[in-house]
């Protein structure tokens, strides 16, 4: 527990200071917004209807430019040595690295999706919807981008491929999450749908620190 | 007990001795997968008869229903060989996992094509967002993923192990393409065999589409077995049985 909490300090200070790391999804993700109206058409009605989608679309997308930050400096630091010399479990130290970047990378982007949504018309009621589905999903999200990024870490062309096998990972995450806003503003209940998020992030909670640890393992192979 | 067990598993899974076997089996794999494919279309394209609602053009789900099943087998399998290979280090696990996966990528588009073409008289649409469709377009962007993944890296192993690990976290989706008929209400139609109701068929429809799904499944060991053959021949080029078996001399299984 010590070794966690010291190491999610450090993550933290590290992440914090590499600043542009934690800005840049974000302006990925204003981006992505802003692209909408011109892509579609600029009709409130549609937008309004569209922008929870692309709120989940757009997410996606900027989590996997935190994924590609996520690992990247590591070889050069030898962390990924130490993690694996440490008396403390590596799973341990991995986790804490992604629990430091879910707070100061994932938790802006989440909390900036619902705000974007508005901006394209979605009512605040759906707004809350949304926020809350993005929360439950993100740790989720976090972990698999994370693992994307430490499979394809020893690839110098890296950056294309790791989104290639992440993103239909995310697709039960989509499935489930995408359909809570319609069915929120329908007045359907939505709990079902907040629990099996809850759980999927759970499951990647408990196991995927196992599964990036390992294929973090690989890289030390050769 | 079970220290025998390994010893025998390790010693069926050298390359030499898994060659022999795939050698032996293949010929009776491919030809009773030729047999049961040509009787089961036989029975399905004229034998059975004209479905009432959607006329000839049901008789795709010959080659649909074995093609999609299979797509889902393939993956389940490939990732319990992916398993087999990271717990146990077992390499023969590990060759089979990758040879697997581009015989799933090709049931799995098999299964999209055929579905595409029955969809274009029966929905009138040659394809169609919904659920089932789109999770199993996804199983072969993952069949493409891991296949992606094991190309990329340089050292072997590693990449054997690294696709691994992405077939075993693709195992989530399995289930959700399996049971996304029932959970949403697609435009799909719900499964022919339901174990509570049975069969939603006719028993002049259903031996027939029993026929090519063990057709499907002997062609698919037939396909796993020969391509095994061909990379362990490839890995294995340099060693004395592939030297001794090339120069005439009949090897010892």
């Amino acid at each position: 527990m010590n070794a966690f909490l010291a190491s999610f300090e450090r993550e933290c200070r590290i992440a914090w200071r590499q600043k542009m790391d934690v800005l840049n999804p974000l302006i990925f993700m204003a981006i992505i917004i802003s692209l909408a109206p011109l892509a579609l058409e600029p009709s409130p009605r549609l937008l309004a209807e569209v922008a929870a989608g692309f709120a989940w679309l757009a997410l996606l997308l900027g989590a996997q430019l935190t994924g590609s930050a996520l690992f990247a400096d590591d070889w050069r630091t030898g962390w990924l040595k130490q993690i694996f010399l440490s008396p403390s479990p590596a799973t341990v130290l991995v986790l804490a690295r992604l629990a430091a970047w879910w707070l100061l990378g994932f938790l802006p982007l989440v909390l900036l999706s619902p705000l974007a949504a508005m901006m394209l018309g979605l009512p605040s009621a759906s707004a809350m919807a949304l926020l809350l589905a993005l929360l439950l999903a993100s740790p989720a999200l976090l972990i698999f981008t994370a693992l994307g990024a430490a499979l394809t870490l020893g690839i110098g062309r890296a950056a294309a491929l790791a989104p290639l096998l992440v993103l239909p990972l995310l697709v039960p995450l989509l499935i489930f999450g995408a359909g809570i806003v319609r069915l929120h503003a329908d007045g359907l209940p939505v709990d079902g749908q907040y629990w099996l998020l809850a759980a999927l992030s759970m499951l990647s909670i408990t196991l995927g620190p196992l599964a990036v640890t390992a294929a973090l393992r690989l890289q030390l192979v050769d | 007990m079970a220290s025998r067990f390994w010893t025998w598993l390790h010693k069926k899974g050298s390359p030499p001795v898994f060659y022999g076997m795939a050698e032996r089996w293949s010929p009776w794999l491919g030809w009773a997968s030729l047999a049961a494919l040509v009787v089961g279309l036989y029975g399905g394209l004229v034998l059975a008869p004209t479905d009432y609602q959607q006329g000839e053009s049901y008789r795709i789900i010959y080659i649909h229903v074995p093609a999609a099943w299979m797509s889902l087998f393939v993956y389940m399998f490939m990732a319990s060989m992916a398993a087999v290979g990271i717990i146990w280090r077992l390499k023969i696990a590990d060759t089979m996992a990758l040879v697997a996966a581009p015989i799933g990528a090709m049931f799995t588009a098999l299964a999209l094509a055929t579905g595409s073409i029955w969809g274009k008289p029966t929905w009138g649409t040659w394809w169609v967002w919904d659920a089932r469709l789109t999770s199993e377009l996804i199983l072969l962007f993952l069949y493409l993923g891991y296949i992606a993944l094991y190309n990329a890296m340089e050292d072997e192993r590693t990449a054997a192990r690294a696709a691994g690990i992405l077939a075993l976290v693709g195992v989530v989706n399995i289930p959700i393409i399996h049971f996304s008929v029932e959970w949403w209400h697609s435009l799909h139609q719900g499964p022919l065999l339901d174990l509570k109701k049975g069969w939603s068929l006719q028993p002049e429809m259903v031996w027939p589409l029993l026929t090519t799904m063990a057709g499907f499944q002997l062609l698919f060991f037939w396909a796993l077995f020969r391509r095994s053959q061909t990379v362990v021949l490839l890995k294995e080029a340099r060693s004395k049985w592939v030297g001794a078996m090339l120069s005439g001399d009949r090897p010892r299984f």
